[in-house]
């Protein structure tokens, strides 16, 4: 069996197989603390968190290819479904990037913490909440901080695209855009996170 | 004139009081004496014998002796030892004696004033004139015809007491008196109105009083009350209307002779009375005649010079012509008033002439120095009106060799003409004809053209605080001070002129603040304009943003669905379409954001630059690119330091737009532009011409040049921004734009911008 490598919590089973050791080995780690976890309440069953198994295989040099599907993930914000639905088609035929999508910023929020995206696609104007607060609110958590975000917007006013960039937007696409300059973009952003 | 006439009911009412008063204290005076009295009686009764006369005047020792002193004295033609009153009745007839007896006690019965030889004086005035009417009456009796007997008896008594009012008044109020006196003498009024001015009533009224208190005749008291009244003009109900007459008609003698004071009052037709009497004018210049001679007895009785008789006449008719070159001299005066005044009236009357409704300060002071220029005949005369707020002079020179009248308006400078504005605000509080301090000779001198050798007179004419005005002249006489100051009504002519110059001045000031009110208004609407424009910029604005984000994210999909279909699309046909499909998303969302641009511009980061090296620069980039062209690009600047303080890449957009509009107008034929940038050194800011001769715009569309999309264009060609967005970009730069086109002849835009930093900011 795989191990559902985008689950957020995985049993030490699944831990030896993502670090290819014996679950000997992984109980030894949990129980010494050298890998964090907590244990099931009302049993012993060993859970280790997503955070602290990545920490874990970075200490230890285990590369992290294991950990992913080997895919890049790609969260497309905008409360435009025909926008969404076109990045998902246009990502998704290119075949290197698993996608999620929203429609609000609390959604966005949410996916963020659930599918660690490695790149988000972020429309400026969503309903309930701005691009800026958005990049800042990704951006206040260390945990994120490999997240590159990319804004889309119609309007490309130098002072908005600088004030983005100030709270850590990492590109800037101007709506309608050119799909191959999309790509590229993406794939860039991707490689260097 | 009456100077009663002129007092107002309270006064009137005073007066009245007042007469009440002065008749009490009449009846203070002394009663009649006793012998004066009796004898009254007796003349009355007509009963009374010589002996009894004779009697009575000797129960009176010192009346008898002095009766017979003076009877002597007179030389009545008594012999020496005619010593006894028995005696002198008979020789001189009963009515003869009373009427001696009565001249002598009846005015020694009322006290003298005190001592006062202007009183003294005039008492033996009164005197004179009472015994001149007495003698008067007395003769013309004598000769009146068809008149009862009696009124030979009383004619004398009725003529001595006939103004016995006046010595009544002046026995007891002397000072009053003496300015009734005082005031027949210089006014020339009738006696009667002066005493009714002074006492609340005349002689005729006090005389009355006395008399009936003395319980003398009614013919007396009739004579005493009515001889001033016009014969025809009698009450119906007097008794004795013939009396009443003669002694008004011999008052009315005496008064024409000059004879004693009596005041002055109208002499009537004398004709007519003396015909009433039977007599001619022969009979009353006979009377007249003997009246020196009948009254020389009563004038030694009482003790008047006794040369009267001699001198009567000579002093009389010296004392008339005394008095008539006194009104004379008088009248003269008077007419000489009336002449200047006239003259003045004149002068007026041609300077209001000269006046008409919308009349400015310098026509009015043109008129005032024509007018002055009349009145005084002068050789040069000027007037002026200076606002002391701004400074401004207007004037009016008139010269007198050519007969014309120059206006100048100009401003005086405080600090060279400080002499003359201390001196101009001296003037403010000024009155009356003056000379012409030095200070103001340089004002004269720049109106008229050159100084003047003669002295400069100056009329103040004083209005307001803040204006001040005068008329200033020469006349070629070189003194001729105090005929100038009397020569002309100053006080009349300047008020008239200060008058025209007030109402000048307020026409001035309501001009000035409706012409103002004027420029506020067009200023408020233009503002409002500005207001409206900026507004709808505003509002397109937020609309274009709006739009954009609304459209951008169909056309984001239409465009990336379209590049979808293109990568799997092996149709040539259908891919150059949806290519078509591709561009044309981004054109539209291109239009969005310069609309975008144009209403919410970005702000300007203005900087320094030398506008040469800025003009220079362009113009080789579009050389460069209409190198292919038949276009010409020149560009000169006449100072190579001349700099602009604006926002360099919108300087650069701005001049671009209108080069690029340029190119167009110029089109496929050769054109040439020509870019200037003059020079304007002491200004803070720059104009930048962009020029060419191409088709030029018709008014209808230089009109809309500047609004956003409107385009000379075919419609649906391209959109016409360049313009708007070069008009947008000057305006908040802080500059402005404008278009000045002929058709067929060429354009020529110009931008105008701040030269400096510290130039208004942008709006």
């Amino acid at each position: 069996m795989t191990a559902d490598r985008n689950k957020s919590v995985f049993t030490t089973g699944e831990v030896a197989q993502i670090c290819k050791v014996s679950q000997q080995t992984v109980i030894r780690c949990f129980d010494s603390g050298r890998l964090k976890g907590f244990r099931v309440p009302g049993s012993r069953f060993r859970r280790i968190p997503r955070e602290a198994l990545i920490t874990f295989m970075k200490t230890n040099q285990i590369p992290l290819d294991s950990l992913d599907s080997g895919k890049k993930r790609v969260l497309v914000v905008d409360d435009d479904e025909a926008i969404v639905e076109m990045f998902s088609e246009l990502l998704g035929r290119d075949g290197r990037f698993e996608i999620q999508t929203a429609n609000t910023g609390y959604q966005a929020g949410i996916l963020t913490e659930q599918f660690r995206p490695d790149v988000i696609l972020l429309d400026y104007k969503l309903p309930d909440i701005n691009g800026t607060a958005v990049c800042r609110t990704i951006r206040s958590n260390a945990n994120f901080e490999h997240i590159k975000i990319i804004i889309i917007s119609g309007v490309a006013d130098p002072d908005e695209i600088e004030e983005l960039r100030a709270v850590g937007a990492d590109d800037f696409i101007r709506k309608p855009f050119d799909i191959n300059e999309v790509i590229v973009r993406v794939a860039d952003m991707v490689s260097a996170a | 004139m009456s100077v009663g006439s002129v007092l107002s009911k309270p006064e009137a009412l005073r007066s009245r009081v007042g007469a009440e008063i002065i008749l009490s204290q009449l009846d203070e005076l002394p009663t009649l004496p006793a012998v004066a009295a009796r004898l009254l009686a007796l003349t009355m009764s007509d009963e009374s014998s010589t002996r009894e006369i004779v009697q009575l005047i000797e129960s009176d020792a010192p009346l008898t002796a002095a009766l017979l002193r003076r009877a002597r004295k007179a030389d009545l033609g008594l012999s020496a030892e005619a010593t006894k009153i028995e005696r002198l009745v008979p020789l001189l007839g009963f009515t003869e004696v009373k009427n001696l007896i009565l001249s002598l006690q009846i005015f020694e019965a009322l006290p003298k004033p005190e001592d006062n030889s202007r009183a003294e004086e005039r008492r033996r005035e009164f005197w004179k004139h009472s015994l001149a009417v007495a003698c008067t009456a007395d003769l013309l009796a004598s000769r009146s015809r068809g008149q009862r007997p009696s009124l030979k008896n009383e004619a004398f008594v009725c003529g001595l007491l006939h103004d016995i009012g006046k010595v009544a008044f002046d026995a007891k109020l002397p000072k009053s008196y003496a300015r009734v006196a005082d005031r027949v003498e210089l006014q020339r009024v009738c006696i009667c109105d002066a005493e009714r001015d002074v006492f609340g009533m005349d002689h005729t009224i006090a005389g009355k009083r006395l008399v009936s208190r003395w319980g003398l005749s009614l013919s007396i008291i009739e004579c005493v009350w009515l001889h001033h009244q016009a014969p025809e003009a009698l009450p119906t109900s007097v008794s004795h209307p013939d009396l009443v007459r003669l002694v008004h008609f011999a008052d009315h003698l005496v008064r024409r002779q000059g004879i004693g004071f009596s005041g002055y009052g109208q002499f009537d037709s004398s004709s007519e009375i003396a015909g009433s009497f039977g007599l001619s004018e022969q009979e009353i210049t006979d009377v007249l005649d003997k009246l020196p001679e009948r009254m020389e007895p009563f004038a030694e009785l009482v003790g008047l010079d006794p040369t009267v008789s001699r001198t009567l006449y000579s002093d009389s008719l010296a004392k008339a012509n005394r008095e008539l070159g006194v009104v004379n001299a008088q009248l003269l005066g008077q007419n000489r008033e009336l002449a200047t005044r006239c003259s003045t009236l004149d002068a007026l009357r041609r300077f209001t002439g000269q006046l008409h409704a919308n009349a400015e300060l310098a026509d009015v002071c043109m008129a005032a120095a024509g007018c002055i220029s009349t009145v005084v005949d002068a050789t040069q005369s000027m007037s002026f009106a200076v606002d002391l707020r701004t400074g401004l002079a207007y004037t009016g020179m008139w010269t007198k060799s050519d007969g014309h009248v120059r206006p100048s308006v100009f401003e005086l400078d405080e600090a060279s003409d400080s002499a003359l504005i201390a001196e101009l605000h001296g003037l403010r509080t000024a009155h009356g004809l003056m000379q012409a301090r030095p200070s103001l000779e340089p004002f004269w001198q720049r109106c008229a053209g050159s100084a003047s050798t003669e002295p400069i007179w100056l009329v103040p004419i004083a209005f307001g605080d803040d204006m001040v005005c005068a008329t200033l002249f020469v006349v070629g006489r070189a003194t001729l001070a105090q005929g100038l100051v009397e020569a002309v009504e100053w006080e009349s002519l300047s008020s008239a002129m200060a008058l025209a110059m007030t109402s000048a001045r307020v026409r001035l000031d309501s001009n000035r603040l409706s012409e103002e009110l004027l420029e506020v208004n067009r200023r408020l609407k233009s503002a409002e304009a500005t207001r409206v424009r900026l507004r709808s910029v505003s509002m397109v604005g937020e609309m274009a943003a709006g739009a954009a984000h609304e459209m951008n994210n169909p056309l984001s999909v239409i465009s990336g669905r379209a590049q979808l279909l293109l990568g799997d699309c092996q149709d040539e046909k259908l891919a150059t379409a949806l290519r078509t499909i591709v561009d044309q998303a981004h054109a539209a969302s291109q239009i969005v954001s310069d609309l975008m641009s144009f209403a919410k511009p970005k702000p300007p980061s203005p900087v320094l630059q030398s506008a040469s090296d800025v003009l220079n620069t362009l113009c080789q980039r579009w050389r460069a690119e209409l190198r292919s062209q038949t276009i010409q690009i020149r560009s000169h600047t006449d100072d190579h330091n001349t700099t602009i303080f604006a926002d360099p890449a919108q300087v650069e957009e701005m001049i671009g737009a209108l080069i690029a509009n340029a190119v167009e107008a110029c089109g496929e034929k050769t054109g040439h532009i020509q870019i200037n940038s003059p020079s304007r050194k002491s200004d803070e800011t720059i104009r930048i011409m962009v020029e060419d001769d191409g088709v030029g715009m018709p008014p209808n569309i230089l009109e809309h040049a500047v609004d956003p999309f409107f385009s000379s264009r075919e419609a649906g060609r391209k959109r016409g921004l360049g313009l708007s967005r070069a008009f947008r970009l000057a305006e908040i730069n802080g500059g402005r734009l404008w278009i000045e086109s002929t058709p067929e002849v060429g354009t020529k835009v110009t931008i105008e911008l701040p030269a400096r930093a510290a130039c208004e900011s942008a709006v």
